[in-house]
């Protein structure tokens, strides 16, 4: 593969609203072609920024690139960029075929290539049939197809997603993320997706920013941010994870450290942590999914005995919390109950072994806010 | 309100009826007199007649009062309405400090007594070049309109979605264009239903109109005027009459487009 190109690029950028800071010394680049996702809570900054590359909110400092050029002079209405928003914002007097002509109203086209390319996009979004409704006579999924066909019409650099998928149903919503996601690779448009739903996220993306309190924490593929998160944060908010507290007992040549964890004892890591030494209190996580319950010892890295103290039955994998003999860790662990290594489900005060491998171990370094 | 009974009940009914009967009799008068065939309001009522319609017609100052009081209304139900838009809008879309304060500058003029106005009027006008007159009326009048005008205006674009608006410039319309193409065509009712409104007030209005018009009377003005001679008392009723009918009419529609579906973007 040949090296992406920047499309769109932030620098710098900050915002503030009154006191509150939405966007704090935001540094990103978005590459051609790519599905972005802007991942936080609500209220961590992201709308911002979508709304910041869309022209309708302008930064205290910093720049915005599209296409190489600066868009600090740029109104909205000629950046080459289209949104979708939270609530669709379709024309409530206009009908679908005339709110998706909206946007090519100023192109300067012929009556007959005009009448194509909302055709075109009508049918792409399979709203062939639905052309002289109005808003109201759509159902939700429809209206959302509208939203989207109304600014892929207009054939922008960049689509930009607010939430798109969020006031629809789940069964909706996942069709929505598999057609939204058909539809990005055969246009080939570079999209941004705000959202807070981490599957979403992960489905969907190339690559995920995840945000919180108007800062990037991290910027990695789906499969990084959740295999290796770079902080507690971010490793809270995507998935669920069982953190342990830790200590370092030797840092040995090559970066080989001992760790006291806790619950499991003595771990070793082929990887020392930026400027770690003996008696550093740091956390380790372990995911769920990544801990295995067993009726007999095992020869993982570590195994160590434990009670179920709970048990609740998902359908596909069942969740338990087990506490650890001779001290107070609890853990949570997820088991798929069709590959289940025990033919009888658990019950909370039966007696488990609790393995791992050394893998399934991850650390983080300063932040113990865990 | 468990032992409301049939009393209750009744008494409200009754009290229901005479209000209405004594809102409306006095205007059923109007008509009913006004095809009467006699000079005297009285009865028992004479033969059924168009007479004081078609002698309303051939009368040259009564259609120059008409012309007059539609002049008058249409300028300033145009005037009061634009005015009406360029206040309600920034008010309902912005929280600026002291909207509360704006909004009750504004209908103030609803509850000062239209004799002050009038007089306060006469004398401010007679002192400036405008003199009296039809601007003269067209400037009082707007006076007590443009508080109506920003009332209905504001319900109309209060919980207008912003978003569509954003929506439009993002699709390419300038702000210019987003506010013929979205704004407009959405706030229509409502500004189509305050210049019927305006225009109603001031066709119906005296006072003001009784103080600045000088040597040009409206309708209710000249029919005031008409007053003073018995021979032309029923024709004045027949002029009654169709104000009354063109202002109901009038009113109705401005209420009916103003409660027609609302502005608002968000999905229902």
């Amino acid at each position: 593969m040949t090296e992406p190109a920047a499309l769109v690029e932030l620098q710098h950028v900050n915002k503030k609203f009154g006191d509150f800071v939405a966007l704090d010394n935001i540094n990103l680049t978005i590459n051609q072609g790519e599905f972005f996702s802007v991942l936080g809570p609500s209220g961590c900054g992201k709308s911002t920024m979508l709304r910041l590359i869309a022209g309708l909110e302008f930064s205290d400092s910093g720049s915005l690139f599209i296409d190489g050029k600066n868009m600090d002079a740029v109104p909205a209405y000629r950046r080459p960029c289209n949104m979708v928003f939270q609530n669709y914002a379709i024309f409530p007097h206009l009908t679908v075929t005339e709110n998706v002509a909206y946007g090519l109203r100023g192109e300067g086209l012929q009556k007959s290539e005009l009448r194509e390319r909302v055709q075109e996009m009508l049918a792409a979004v399979q709203l062939i049939g639905m052309e002289s409704r109005k808003p109201d006579q759509l159902s939700g999924g429809q209206r959302q197809r509208v939203a989207l066909a109304r600014a892929l019409v207009r054939r922008p650099k960049v689509l930009l997603l607010d939430e798109p998928l969020g006031a629809l149903d789940k069964t909706l919503r996942e069709d929505m993320q598999q057609e939204l996601r058909k539809l990005q690779q055969s246009v080939g448009i570079t999209f941004i997706l705000v959202t807070h739903d981490q599957e979403e996220a992960l489905s969907m993306s190339d690559r995920i920013a995840v945000m919180s309190a108007g800062r990037i924490l991290q910027i990695a593929t789906p499969r990084d941010i959740y295999e290796k998160p770079n902080c507690t944060h971010v490793a809270r908010f995507i998935g669920d994870m069982n953190f342990l507290s830790a200590v370092t007992e030797a840092v040995h040549e090559r970066g080989r450290t001992s760790v006291a964890v806790d619950g499991f004892g003595k771990i070793d890591f082929v990887e020392k942590l930026t400027a770690e030494s003996a008696g550093l209190t740091h956390n380790v996580a372990v995911r769920p999914e990544k801990i295995r319950l067993s009726n007999e010892q095992t020869n993982s890295d570590v195994c160590v005995s434990g009670v179920v103290v709970s048990s609740s039955y998902w359908g596909d994998q069942s969740q338990y919390q087990v506490v650890i003999d001779d001290c107070e860790v609890t853990l949570t662990v997820a088991a798929h109950n069709s590959s289940d290594s025990l033919n009888n489900p658990l019950h909370s005060g039966d007696r488990v072994w609790v393995s791992a491998n050394h893998s399934a171990f991850i650390r983080f370094s300063g932040d113990s806010s865990a | 309100m468990r032992h409301d009974g049939t009393i209750g009940r009744r008494l409200r009914k009754a009290f229901s009826s005479a209000y209405l009967f004594y809102l409306y009799l006095p205007v059923l008068i109007l008509p009913l007199f006004s095809f009467n065939d006699s000079y005297y309001i009285s009865f028992p009522l004479q033969s059924f007649t168009w007479r004081w319609y078609s002698e309303l017609a051939s009368d040259p100052s009564i259609i120059a009062a008409l012309y007059n009081s539609v002049q008058i209304a249409l300028v300033t139900a145009v005037l009061s309405t634009a005015l009406g838009v360029l206040t309600a809008r920034p008010l309902s879309k912005y929280s600026l400090r002291g909207t509360k304060s704006i909004i009750g500058l504004i209908m103030l003029p609803m509850v000062i007594p239209e004799l002050i106005l009038a007089v306060s009027l006469l004398v401010v006008l007679n002192q400036t070049s405008i003199g009296l007159g039809k601007w003269a009326v067209v400037l009082g009048h707007m006076l007590i309109c443009y508080p109506f005008a920003v009332a209905i205006l504001m319900s109309r674009f209060e919980g207008f979605a912003t978003v569509l608006e954003e929506a439009s410039l993002d699709l390419g319309a300038t702000p210019f264009q987003t506010f013929w193409r979205i704004v407009f065509p959405l706030a229509l009712p409502g500004i189509i239903a305050s210049v019927l409104l305006t225009f109603t007030i001031s066709f119906d209005e005296f006072l003001i109109a009784f103080f600045l018009s000088s040597s040009e009377p409206t309708l209710p003005v000249y029919l005031w005027g008409q007053l003073r001679f018995p021979k032309k008392l029923p024709s004045a009723l027949a002029l009654g009459t169709l104000i009354i009918a063109v202002s109901f009419v009038f009113v109705i529609l401005a209420e009916w487009l103003r409660r027609r579906h609302s502005a608002t973007g968000s999905t229902p």
